[in-house]
C-alpha cells in the first residue's frame, strides 16, 4: 500500500500519530521544499529467465501467477552470498509477537550463513513504529535498511531523504538494476512508489496492486437470492439483498465496520466508481480530489441509507479490527471491508470460517453493478530506504535486498517464508511445506518486509481458493485505477496530509453517523480546499504539466 | 449506633455484590478466554466467560518457545535489582535532604521537584541514554528512572517527622550519620519503606516504554513489552497493511495477560496493609 493510502484508510488514528509526529525531526532548518515531478529513469523490468511454470498465468498488467502446489525442486536465485563477513543493520515493523532470537532460531542462523554475514535486526510492533523511528532519526542511529512510512513524522521528506538516505537512482535506474536480477524482476509500477523528490530512494515490497473491494459471505447472500455477484445489476439491488439478510434477532447484519473504517465506505466508493485519491482530466490537466466527485458523494449518501435502514452492524464503527474480523468470521455480517491479503492462509478468512462453520463461503468482492473500479492502493507494502554510506556499503545492502527479493519457489524464498526443512517445516504428501510449531515462531522474523519479489497467489490447502483469489485480482486489476499523483511531490500535500485527512475523515464520519446533516458536505469541501487542498492541487497540476 | 434494618442490609449487600461482579467480570472473561480454543472464541465473538471445553494450549504455547519465560525472568530480575537500587538511592537522598543542617538541600530538593513537573521528552532522554552508552543494556531500564521525585518527597517527609531528640541522643552516644540512618531511622520507617518499595516495584514491573526505546534486541525485552506485542497484534489500524497481519490467537493474548497480572496480584495483598498507613504517615506529619 502506498504512503497516502495508508493514511486514507487509517485516519481515525491520525490525531495520535500527529501528536507523535510533533516530536519528529522539525522542518524548520530544512531547505525549502519544492514540488517535484517524475522524470527519472526507473529500474528496467527484466523478468527472470527459466522461472517456474505457474498453474494460473500472470500478465504484464500485474496479474500475479497462481500456484496450486509448492514447487518440489527448489532453485537457487542468488549465486553467491551477498555479504563477505561483516554486519548490516536493518529495522522493520512487525504484526507478530517478537520472534525467537538468533541462538534459538535455526532459520535465522541459516539465513546468515546464506547471506555470508550478520544481520542486526530491530523489530518494532507496527503501532510503535513512529515512536521508535523518531528516536532513531534523532539519535542518528538509523540502520542500513529501514522502511519509510508517511505517518512516522518526517516533515520534509525530500530533505530527509537527501540528507540521510542513499540515492539509488544511478545504482538501480535503467539497466543498472540488472546487477541485481531479483530486484530487476520487479515491474516499474512498483518502483514508482520509491521515488522521493524526483530521485529513487525506496525499494518496494510488492503486493498485488489492488487492495480489493472487501469480502462477502456467498452463503449468506444466497439466502437473499444472490447466487452470483453478476446478478446484482445496480446498487439498489445490493441494498435489497443486504436488507434481506439483516436480521437482528439472529444477530446478523449486512455490513460490519471498525473504527476508522468510515462505515465500510471503501467498498462503496469503489463500487460507485470514485477516483483513487485524485482524478486527472488528461485534456485539461486538472485534478479533482476524490471526495469532490459526484461518485464519492453518492457513495456517502448510500452508506447513510444503509445505516438508516439498520443494515450496518450497530456500534461497529467503534469496533477494533479484531472484533470486526471476529464478527465477520462468525457470520455476524454478510460483508466487510478488508484488504485482499486477509483471504488466504491459516489465519485468513477462508480457513478460519471453515473451521467455525463448514457451510461458510467467504469470498473477495469482485466488481459488479457496472460502475465499479478498483483502487490500486496496495501496490507496495512499504518502501525501504538505504542509509547513506559509501558506495561499497550501499551496494552490499542492495545485494542483501536482492537476496530477500528472491522469487517464489527458490531456496531463498523458501528459507524466508518457511525456514529450514525438517526443523521449521515438513513436506506433506503433495510436497507442500507445512510449518511446524517451531517454524511458526521462527518465521515471524520480518525478513519478508526488508525486500520481496512480486507476490504469487498460493495456498496449498485449496486449489479453489487460489482460483477465487486469482480471479478476483484479475478482475479488479482490469478495472484498476491508479492515483495520478503517485511518485509526485507536493510540499503542501505532504505537510497538510494529516490535518486534511483528519478533517475529512472526522467530518465525513459525523455526516455518515447522522450527527451532522448531508448539507455539511459542501462546507467540508470548501474548508478542505481552503485548508490546503487547493494549494496541493495547484502544486500537483504544475508538476504534472511539467512531466 | 442504630442497628441497620434487614432491608437496608439486603440493599447494601446487593449493591456491593453488584459492584464486585462488575469488577470481577472482566477478570473472569480474561481467564475464560485464555482457557478456550479458537473456534469457541470466534463463535462467541471474542470473549468467553465459561469455557465449555477448557484447554491449557495457550499457556503451553507461550511457555514453549522460551520468549515469554525469558522475558518473565528478565522482568523479575530488573524489578528486583531496580527496586533495590531505587530504594537505596532514594533513602540516601531523602535522608540527606531531611537534615536541615545540610547546606543547599533546598536547592537540590527544588531540582528534584522540578522533574516532577517538567520532563525533557523522549528524544532528549534517548540522546542522554545513548551518550551514556546504555543503549541495549539493562541499565537503560533502571538508571533513567532511578529516583522518583514523588517517592523522594514521601520518604523525606517521613524522615523529617522522626523526633529530632532521638537522632540527637544517638549522635551524643557517638553514632555517625550512617549508623543513625541504618540503626535508628530505617527501623522506624518500615511502613513507609514498604510503600515506596511497592511503588517502585510496580513501576518497574509495568514499564515497557523505556525498553521499547532503548532495547533493540528482542532477546532483552522484559515481559510488559512482550505482552504489549501480543496484545497489539490484531489491533493495528484498520488498513490494508494490517490485513496481512495474521489474526492473533486470542487465547494466547489472554493467557499472557494472566501471566503478567498474577505476580503483582500475589504481592499486593501482603503489602497493602502498609499502603495507607505509610503514605498517610508521611503526608500528615510532613
Amino acid at each position: 500500500m502506498n504512503r497516502r493510502g495508508f493514511l486514507r484508510l487509517s485516519a481515525s488514528t491520525a490525531l495520535s500519530v500527529a501528536a507523535l509526529a510533533a516530536c519528529g525531526s522539525g522542518g524548520a532548518a530544512a531547505p525549502a521544499a519544492k514540488a517535484q515531478g517524475l522524470t527519472i529513469k526507473l529500474p528496467a523490468y527484466t523478468p527472470l529467465a527459466g522461472a517456474l511454470k505457474p498453474d494460473l498465468p500472470g500478465n504484464a498488467a500485474g496479474v500475479p501467477e497462481g500456484y496450486f502446489t509448492y514447487p518440489k525442486e527448489l532453485f537457487k536465485a542468488v549465486a553467491k552470498p551477498p555479504m563477505s563477513g561483516g554486519t548490516i543493520t536493518a529495522a522493520s515493523q512487525t504484526f507478530s509477537p517478537p520472534p525467537p532470537g538468533r541462538e534459538q532460531n535455526p532459520a535465522w542462523q541459516e539465513m546468515e550463513k546464506r547471506l555470508g554475514g550478520k544481520v542486526e535486526l530491530t523489530v518494532v510492533a507496527a503501532d510503535d513504529w513512529a515512536t521508535k523511528f523518531n528516536t532513531m532519526v534523532a539519535g542518528n542511529s538509523l540502520p542500513d535498511l529501514f522502511p519509510y512510512i508517511a505517518t512516522q513524522g518526517v516533515n520534509n521528506l525530500p530533505a530527509f531523504a537527501a540528507s540521510q538516505c542513499a540515492d539509488l537512482t544511478t545504482l538501480l535506474g535503467g539497466d543498472a538494476v540488472k546487477e541485481y536480477p531479483n530486484l530487476a524482476a520487479i515491474p516499474e509500477i512498483f518502483w514508482k512508489q520509491g521515488v522521493v523528490g524526483g530521485k529513487l530512494y525506496g525499494i518496494p515490497v510488492p503486493r498485488n496492486l489492488v487492495g480489493g473491494l472487501g469480502f462477502y459471505r456467498a452463503d449468506i447472500l444466497a439466502e437473499a437470492g444472490v447466487t452470483d455477484l453478476a446478478q446484482i445489476i445496480d446498487m439498489d439491488r445490493l441494498f435489497e439483498a443486504l436488507k434481506a439478510v439483516t436480521d437482528p434477532a439472529r444477530k446478523r447484519w449486512g455490513v460490519v465496520t471498525a473504527t476508522g473504517g468510515l462505515f465500510g465506505l471503501s467498498i462503496f466508493s469503489q463500487l460507485f466508481g470514485a477516483p483513487n485519491g485524485w482524478r486527472l482530466d488528461k485534456a485539461t490537466g486538472k485534478l479533482t480530489a476524490g471526495f469532490e466527485t459526484e461518485e464519492y458523494r453518492a457513495a456517502v449518501e448510500y452508506v447513510i441509507k444503509l445505516r438508516e435502514a439498520g443494515i450496518i452492524y450497530p456500534g461497529s464503527e467503534g469496533f477494533d479490527t479484531l472484533k470486526r474480523k471476529n464478527t465477520f468470521n462468525s457470520g455476524g455480517a454478510a460483508m466487510t471491508y478488508d484488504g485482499l491479503p486477509a483471504y488466504l492462509g491459516a489465519a485468513g478468512y477462508l480457513q478460519t470460517q471453515k473451521k467455525i462453520d463448514q457451510k461458510a463461503d467467504p469470498r473477495p468482492l469482485v466488481p459488479f453493478g457496472g460502475k465499479a473500479v478498483a483502487f490500486m492502493n496496495n501496490i507496495a507494502f512499504a518502501t525501504n530506504f538505504v542509509k547513506k554510506a559509501d558506495e561499497a556499503k550501499v551496494k552490499e545492502v542492495l545485494r542483501v535486498a536482492d537476496f530477500f527479493a528472491s522469487p517464489f519457489g527458490s531456496e531463498e524464498y523458501t528459507l524466508i517464508n518457511y525456514g529450514v526443512e525438517g526443523t521449521d517445516y515438513t513436506r506433506d504428501d503433495k510436497g507442500n511445506p507445512v510449518l511446524t510449531e517451531q517454524g511458526a515462531k521462527d518465521t515471524t522474523v520480518p525478513w519478508k518486509y526488508l525486500a520481496a519479489p512480486t507476490q504469487p497467489v498460493f495456498d496449498a490447502t485449496s486449489a479453489d481458493a487460489v482460483r477465487i483469489q486469482h480471479d478476483a485480482i484479475s478482475r479488479l486489476i482490469a478495472v484498476g485505477v491508479e492515483d495520478p499523483t503517485t511518485g509526485l511531490y507536493s510540499p503542501a500535500y505532504e505537510n497538510k496530509l494529516e490535518s486534511l485527512s483528519t478533517m475529512r475523515v472526522d467530518r465525513l464520519t459525523s455526516i455518515m453517523a447522522g450527527r451532522a446533516p448531508m448539507s455539511d458536505y459542501d462546507q467540508l469541501v470548501k474548508d478542505w480546499r481552503a485548508a490546503g487542498g487547493d494549494q496541493a492541487r495547484k502544486e500537483f497540476e504544475e508538476v504534472l504539466a511539467a512531466s | 449506633m442504630e442497628k441497620p434494618s434487614t432491608p437496608g442490609l439486603v440493599a447494601k449487600g446487593a449493591v456491593l455484590l453488584g459492584v464486585t461482579l462488575l469488577v470481577i467480570y472482566p477478570f473472569v472473561g480474561v481467564l475464560g478466554t485464555s482457557l478456550s480454543d479458537e473456534v469457541q472464541i470466534a463463535r462467541s465473538g471474542g470473549f468467553v466467560l465459561l469455557p465449555t471445553d477448557p484447554t491449557f494450549d495457550a499457556y503451553r504455547a507461550i511457555f514453549d518457545g522460551g520468549t515469554v519465560t525469558r522475558a518473565l525472568l528478565i522482568s523479575v530480575l530488573v524489578t528486583a535489582a531496580g527496586t533495590l537500587a531505587s530504594v537505596c538511592a532514594t533513602i540516601g537522598m531523602a535522608y540527606g535532604l531531611s537534615r536541615r543542617e545540610v547546606t543547599g538541600s533546598r536547592i537540590i530538593l527544588m531540582v528534584a521537584l522540578f522533574t516532577m513537573l517538567f520532563n525533557p521528552g523522549i528524544i532528549a532522554n534517548f540522546l542522554l541514554v545513548k551518550e551514556l552508552g546504555l543503549l541495549n543494556t539493562f541499565g537503560a531500564l533502571v538508571l533513567p528512572s532511578l529516583v522518583s521525585a514523588f517517592n523522594l518527597v514521601v520518604l523525606r517527609s517521613f524522615f523529617m517527622g522522626l523526633p529530632g531528640e532521638l537522632l540527637e541522643s544517638a549522635r551524643m552516644d557517638g553514632a555517625g550519620d550512617l549508623r543513625i540512618l541504618v540503626r535508628i531511622v530505617l527501623p522506624l520507617s518500615k511502613a513507609v519503606l514498604a510503600v515506596v518499595s511497592l511503588f517502585y516495584a510496580v513501576a518497574y514491573w509495568n514499564a515497557f516504554f523505556n525498553a521499547l526505546l532503548y532495547l533493540d534486541d528482542t532477546e532483552k525485552w522484559p515481559l510488559p513489552l512482550i505482552l504489549r506485542s501480543f496484545v497489539l497484534q490484531g489491533r493495528t489500524l484498520e488498513s490494508i497493511a494490517s490485513s496481512e497481519a495474521p489474526a492473533p490467537v486470542q487465547a494466547i493474548q489472554m493467557a499472557v495477560l494472566v501471566v503478567a497480572i498474577v505476580p503483582i496480584l500475589l504481592v499486593y495483598p501482603f503489602l497493602q496493609r502498609y499502603f495507607t498507613k505509610g503514605v498517610l504517615t508521611g503526608a500528615i506529619k510532613g
